[in-house]
């Protein structure tokens, strides 16, 4: 168990960190800024000086002259940095002299202490919470049933997801739209009356979405999940928060403003599809209100004097509807009347109910989702979720969409002019946009067929249980158009095959370069659908589901429906060119030997006898962990280090220049023997080895048998894995996928990725049982993707809080 | 391979993510011991193109295949430029840097401060140059930006910066409600001031609800709700900063006059000039950006009645060409420019005054041209912060595109920037593939360096 030797030691400050922060709540004894001086002064000498000290300033940093006073921003944030450095073994490197554990821990009790005093935390325990630190809770103890404690997930606050803002927010309070009205011209509607009697008229409606997401969305390189809920909101979500609630509040009391620009045509006078391209005529604008506005907060505005208890209680019932989505408890009516209400009151009713209107969606219930744990206790000390928060659970684990629509609203049109039919046509509104249903677990939720473990497993089976839905995605229906949009999801941030399209390749020069020509501008994108289309084939299935991930040697061609039309081979400039220019070129397969014509969108293909294997083999995949120019075997390894070997990677590099060097006549493998030295090597070998197979393709996914016109070199090796079985050198792609799909330690690694992205949070040693639950199912049922989360999603660790 | 530090490790191209994920940490150390001269930037887009030919002084010329370098002193400005001549030690024009790895047509969006494809309509791939320097230096408003527009509405987002990936910044629009946000706290009376109260009457009872809120969470959860606490505090601090400085701002603040309510759109943008001034006199932020108009935008206050996109498409307005037009135009934003920057040197600073702390830069989000691809992007700085810019009325002129001399991008002029505000980095926004490896492409415009 050498290579979990490090692992092991984090896994310790995991636990303390995890496991109540009682060292933390005690009275601290801190010494003062001298005294911290004093004693810091003996580490950085005697660990740090030799590259950070008076001769040599490695990055730049002087440890000698470092300043102490905690009170300054820069100085604190410093000592955070050094910290992390200590902390994670970064630094001081291998080859210098290492402090023992104790005087480490010493050192960094230390600069906690300090850090502490002037309330600059150093943030460990949010650290250890970030899907990147994951990979520290040690592999074996999660597996090998040592650990009896009963599973739970602390009590938390969760921030919204942004996807989930941009469906409450962006349809109803985050457009601004303008209406253009061309009259002179064509158009299929005739002026009835008033000056322009007898002319045409045009009219088109533009609401384009503009606003800010308050929640940025999170990616790490490391883990590649979007939604953990260990992300906070800060000053800047609040901002952009504030920003959009000023804007819907207006939008709810007086309706949405719209820019109506009429132009007129006159004799010679040109017109074109937007605004500005109107030249001559007339231009003139105006702005009108549309949209529908709620009778009640109608009665507040028009209100002289004191708003009404009552009226204002009703008010607050339908704030809460529309952004909270339940009604308010007692204390809430109270609180609110008295403190945001009365308060503005002297500023004038509207202002005053405009102010209740921002402060719902400011507050902490409207940023964080609540799981708190309100159900029954039990007597391990753990509280069940209540049915409100099962059914938010349960949605948000599969769907992008709010739990709770908007129960009916009593509301008024705020447009009532008599204008041209076709403006009050798009003026008034019949129903208002802020509409949306409830999820179907509400409906369970309500009837209170939502509160045990049973009735859980009973709507989580209800909800995957659906037709298989083996349709291929493409650009008009993405992921998030498939039945449980956050399954595929998973997949796609797992692999991270989706971020094929930010990968930059000079698409100009392959036009007349072999193996490269069937690479266009579109195709990154082409790609991710196939892949994702692939894998909803897979699942659809559901038998040995992370086997075949790995070793399928299936393709799905989404665009492509098995004819070979003339007209496309023409415009290609002939059968040769369109050959080869063919989007399955990218698979190695000819178009018309592939041909098939049977009505159906896109078919399962087979590729090429061993030239596929898996996900990771995938142009999508490759291209994703590829560089502009080249493979990038590092990234490719470090994704199976991370991903498939529950590894860890040092994040920090080496104090080395780490160019490779160009050489047109010598392979990426040969260039990239230079890491084979001491310094580089260090870390470049729990990656390399791994990612070298996949020279078997060129580095816009393209299967090659010769490289520099010799046969391709596809050797590499399985390293530090801890398991001998597992351990060894391969010889191409095919031999290490199939060794590492039937590998345990692969499987529970997958498995570990699985709970972080459902539970929002990393595994705890704590989670022993829950994981081993989830592997049995797995193992049990073949291999079923279903089965596993039902697992998952019926475990202790994801129906009680502590 | 030679062993080197890690600053000069993050010059080259370096193996693995693990590289990428570092620079922050050097960011931050490097800014840490950083000098604390307080510095200015003001950015003045345009829309539409900036065409180049109309700043070159006379007898200058640029699109040639080597690199032209002449001192400005003893030449004549061009016509548009005519206002900046009490200011001609202080202004630097800049021709030919490139900017193909932006998306550009009618306009770049995010691309022309930042260097990347940008698209109105996706959120940012990066920060822009100017909301990369408002989080290097924050302030009471980290970032402040004015945006001639339609008006009616308060706070825009024209997809013309961000501070990060995602993160567009906002734009105040209509000119009242921009005086609001930033001059509230001194007013007395009037529907401004009533939402100026109402904000604080909301930041207050939320501090309080959230503090009694986290009384009630685990240890862990207090701390996260803590982060969103601090938000509204520092919101807060904010107002309460503003109070403190209502001596500051009452003497610097612009007059609220009929500008301000005005149905004439380039009295907007004077008031948007007039305010960003008093906002960096008033210490109010140190980065401003000022998009200063829109294909949708009629200059009807300064004679043309037509819009920005139809000049763009040749057409003219009564008497005027359309290239009459675009002179117009560029002069009026220029005297606006040069009109802050006379507010700027009356007010002393250091040893020089606060003018000599600043640079303003005028660029367009469109390149040279209404129809732009960004093979020249034309430029002029005014201001030389503190010496670190290498001119003293200056005209660089960089090879054409195309040329085989030229290798120099707008994320060139990007890093330099960075290295002139004393937080170095050599990578900003994305490279142009067309020219060559990204080593090739990264650093600053040494030449511009003291």
């Amino acid at each position: 168990m050498k290579r979990f030797a490090r692992p092991l030691t984090f896994s310790a400050a995991v636990v303390l960190t995890f496991l109540g922060s009682v060292a933390q709540s005690e009275e601290k004894q801190t010494p003062a800024s001298a005294e911290f001086k004093k004693e810091t002064l003996g580490f950085l000498t005697t660990y740090c000086a030799d590259c950070h000290g008076e001769d040599t300033q490695e990055g730049d940093l002087r440890f000698d002259t470092i300043g102490h006073d905690m009170t300054n921003d820069k100085t604190a944030r410093l000592w955070n940095d050094i910290f992390a450095q200590v902390q994670f073994s970064e630094m001081p490197p291998d080859d210098a002299e290492q402090p023992t554990a104790l005087i480490k821990a010493q050192f960094l009790k230390q600069v906690e202490d300090e850090l502490m005093r002037f309330g600059r935390g150093f943030g460990l325990d949010e650290k250890m919470r970030l899907p990147q630190y994951g990979n520290y809770v040690d592999h074996k103890s999660l597996f090998d049933g040592s650990v009896k404690e009963m599973p739970s997930t602390p009590s938390r606050l969760w921030r919204q997801r942004p996807i989930i803002y941009d469906a409450v927010w962006a349809n109803a309070y985050g457009r601004a739209p303008w209406y253009s009205v061309k009259i002179g011209g064509t158009g299929n509607h005739l002026i009835k009356r008033g000056p322009h009697k007898g002319k045409r008229m045009a009219t088109r409606y533009f609401a384009d979405a503009k606003y800010t997401n308050p929640f940025f969305e999170f990616v790490h390189h490391a883990s590649g999940f979007t939604d953990y809920a260990s992300i906070v909101a800060d000053q800047s979500s609040l901002e952009a928060l504030m920003v959009n609630a000023e804007t819907m509040a207006e939008i709810l009391t007086h309706g949405q403003k719209v820019r109506i620009v009429t132009q007129v045509k006159n004799k010679g006078s040109r017109t074109g599809n937007n605004e500005a391209m109107f030249v001559g005529g007339v231009t003139t604008s105006a702005t009108e209100y549309r949209g529908r506005v709620p009778v009640i907060f109608r009665r507040i505005m028009d209100t002289e004097g004191a708003v009404d208890r009552s009226d204002f209680n009703e008010a607050l019932d339908v704030a809460f509807n529309l952004f909270l989505r339940r009604l308010p408890q007692k204390e809430e009516y109270d609180r609110y009347w008295n403190r945001v209400f009365r308060k503005n009151a002297e500023l004038g009713n509207t202002m005053a109910l405009q102010a209740v209107l921002i402060y719902v969606t400011l507050s902490p219930e409207f940023v964080y989702r609540m799981e708190l744990g309100l159900g029954e206790k039990d007597e391990h000390g753990r509280r069940f979720l209540s049915p409100q928060e099962l059914t938010h659970a349960i949605n948000y684990a599969f769907q992008n969409k709010p739990t709770f629509g908007v129960d009916e609203i009593e509301t008024i049109d705020v447009y009532t002019k008599n204008s041209e039919a076709p403006i009050r046509k798009t003026m008034s509104t019949p129903s208002p946009t802020w509409s949306a249903r409830h999820s179907g677990l509400v409906l369970e939720m309500r009837e209170g067929n939502l509160k045990t473990r049973e009735d859980v497993e009973r709507v989580v089976r209800k909800m995957l249980g659906g037709r298989p839905d083996g349709r291929p995605t493409n650009h008009n229906r993405t992921y998030l158009t498939t039945a449980n949009p956050r399954i595929l999801q998973f997949f796609r941030e797992f692999f991270g095959y989706y971020k094929a399209r930010e990968v930059f390749k000079d698409v100009d020069k392959f036009k007349k370069r072999d193996g490269f020509k069937q690479f266009d501008k579109g195709s990154a994108s082409r790609y991710e659908y196939d892949t994702d289309s692939l894998i909803q084939h897979i699942l659809a299935e559901d038998r040995n589901v992370l086997y075949e991930l790995l070793t399928t040697d299936k393709i799905v061609a989404s665009y492509w429906n098995g004819s070979n039309l003339d007209e496309q081979i023409r415009r290609a400039g002939g059968k040769k060119s369109y050959t080869e220019t063919h989007h399955l070129q990218s698979y190695n397969l000819d178009p018309f030997k592939e041909a098939y014509d049977d009505g159906k969108p896109a078919r399962v293909l087979r590729a090429p006898k061993d030239q596929r294997c898996g996900i990771l083999t995938q142009p999508s995949w490759l291209v994703a962990h590829s560089g502009n120019f080249d493979n990038d075997p590092v990234r490719r390894g470090k994704w199976i280090r991370e991903k498939l070997l529950a590894g860890v990677v040092l994040d920090v590099p080496i104090t080395v220049n780490a160019v490779i060097p160009d050489d047109e006549h010598k392979t990426l493998r040969q260039r990239f023997s230079v890491v084979h030295e001491n310094e580089c090597w260090r870390c470049h070998k729990k990656m390399n080895p791994l990612g070298m197979p996949f020279e078997a393709y060129n580095h816009v996914g393209r299967w090659r048998a010769l490289e520099l016109d010799k046969p391709v070199d596809t050797s590499g090796g399985i390293t530090f894995t801890g398991d001998d079985s597992l351990d060894g050198k391969v010889q191409g792609v095919r031999p290490m996928m199939e060794k590492l799909a039937k590998s345990d330690l692969v499987r529970q690694s997958f498995i570990r990725h699985v709970f972080r992205y459902w539970m929002g949070r990393n595994e705890m040693l704590s989670d022993s049982m829950t994981l081993i639950a989830m592997d049995s199912a797995y193992v049990e049922s073949g291999g079923s993707f279903r089965e596993l989360l039902v697992s998952l999603l019926t475990s202790d660790s994801f129906l009680y809080r502590k | 391979m030679k062993l080197i530090n890690r600053r000069t490790a993050l010059k080259g191209i370096s193996l693995g993510s693990g590289a990428v994920a570092l620079s922050p940490f050097i960011k931050r150390i490097s800014a840490a011991e950083g000098a604390q001269t307080p510095k200015r930037f003001v950015f003045v887009v345009k829309s539409s193109g900036l065409q180049g030919d109309y700043l070159n002084p006379e007898g200058l010329k640029h699109r040639g295949d080597v690199l032209v370098d002449e001192s400005l002193e003893g030449r004549k400005l061009s016509d548009s430029m005519k206002s900046l001549e009490p200011f001609k030690d202080k202004l630097t024009i800049i021709q030919g840097l490139s900017g193909k790895m932006t998306n550009s047509g009618h306009s770049a969006h995010y691309g022309a401060l930042g260097g990347f494809k940008a698209s109105a309509h996706a959120p940012p791939l990066f920060a822009t140059i100017d909301g990369h320097l408002s989080e290097t230096f924050p302030s009471v408003f980290n970032h402040i930006g004015f945006k001639m527009g339609e008006g009616s509405q308060g706070t825009t987002f024209p997809a013309i910066s961000a501070k990060g990936k995602g993160k567009q910044l906002p734009f105040q629009q209509n000119p009242l409600s921009a005086f609001e946000n930033l001059f509230g706290s001194i007013l007395e009376r009037g529907n401004l001031k009533k939402k100026y109260t109402r904000t604080g009457n909301v930041l207050d009872a939320m501090s309080d609800d959230i503090k009694l809120l986290q009384k009630n969470l685990p240890a862990q959860e207090q701390e996260k709700l803590g982060h969103y606490l601090d938000g509204f505090e520092a919101l807060r601090d904010r107002r309460i900063k503003l109070v403190s400085m209502q001596k500051v701002l009452k003497e610097n603040a612009p007059e609220l006059d009929d500008k301000y309510s005005s149905s004439v759109k380039t009295h907007h943008l004077e008031a948007h000039f007039d305010m960003a001034s008093a906002a960096l006199i008033s210490g109010l932020t140190n980065v401003v950006t000022v998009h200063a108009d829109d294909l949708n935008c009629v200059y009807s206050g300064i004679g043309v009645g037509n819009n920005v996109h139809a000049i763009g498409h040749g057409a003219g307005y009564a008497t005027l060409s359309s290239q009459d037009c675009r002179d117009a135009i560029r002069t009026f934003h220029i005297e606006l420019i040069a009109g802050m920057a006379k507010k700027l040197s009356r007010v002393p600073e250091g040893d020089g005054t606060m003018l000599d702390n600043t640079i303003i830069v005028y660029t367009s989000d469109n390149a040279a041209n209404h129809h732009s691809f960004g093979f020249d992007w034309p430029m002029f700085l005014l201001g030389n912060v503190g010496g670190a810019l290498k001119s003293k009325g200056r005209y660089l002129a960089y090879p054409d595109y195309g040329t085989k001399n030229h290798n120099h991008t707008i994320c060139n002029w990007f890093t330099t920037l960075c290295h002139i505000a004393g937080v170095p980095q050599d990578l900003f926004g994305q490279p142009d593939m067309a020219l060559g490896k990204l080593e090739d492409q990264q650093g600053p415009l040494q030449e511009l360096l003291a």
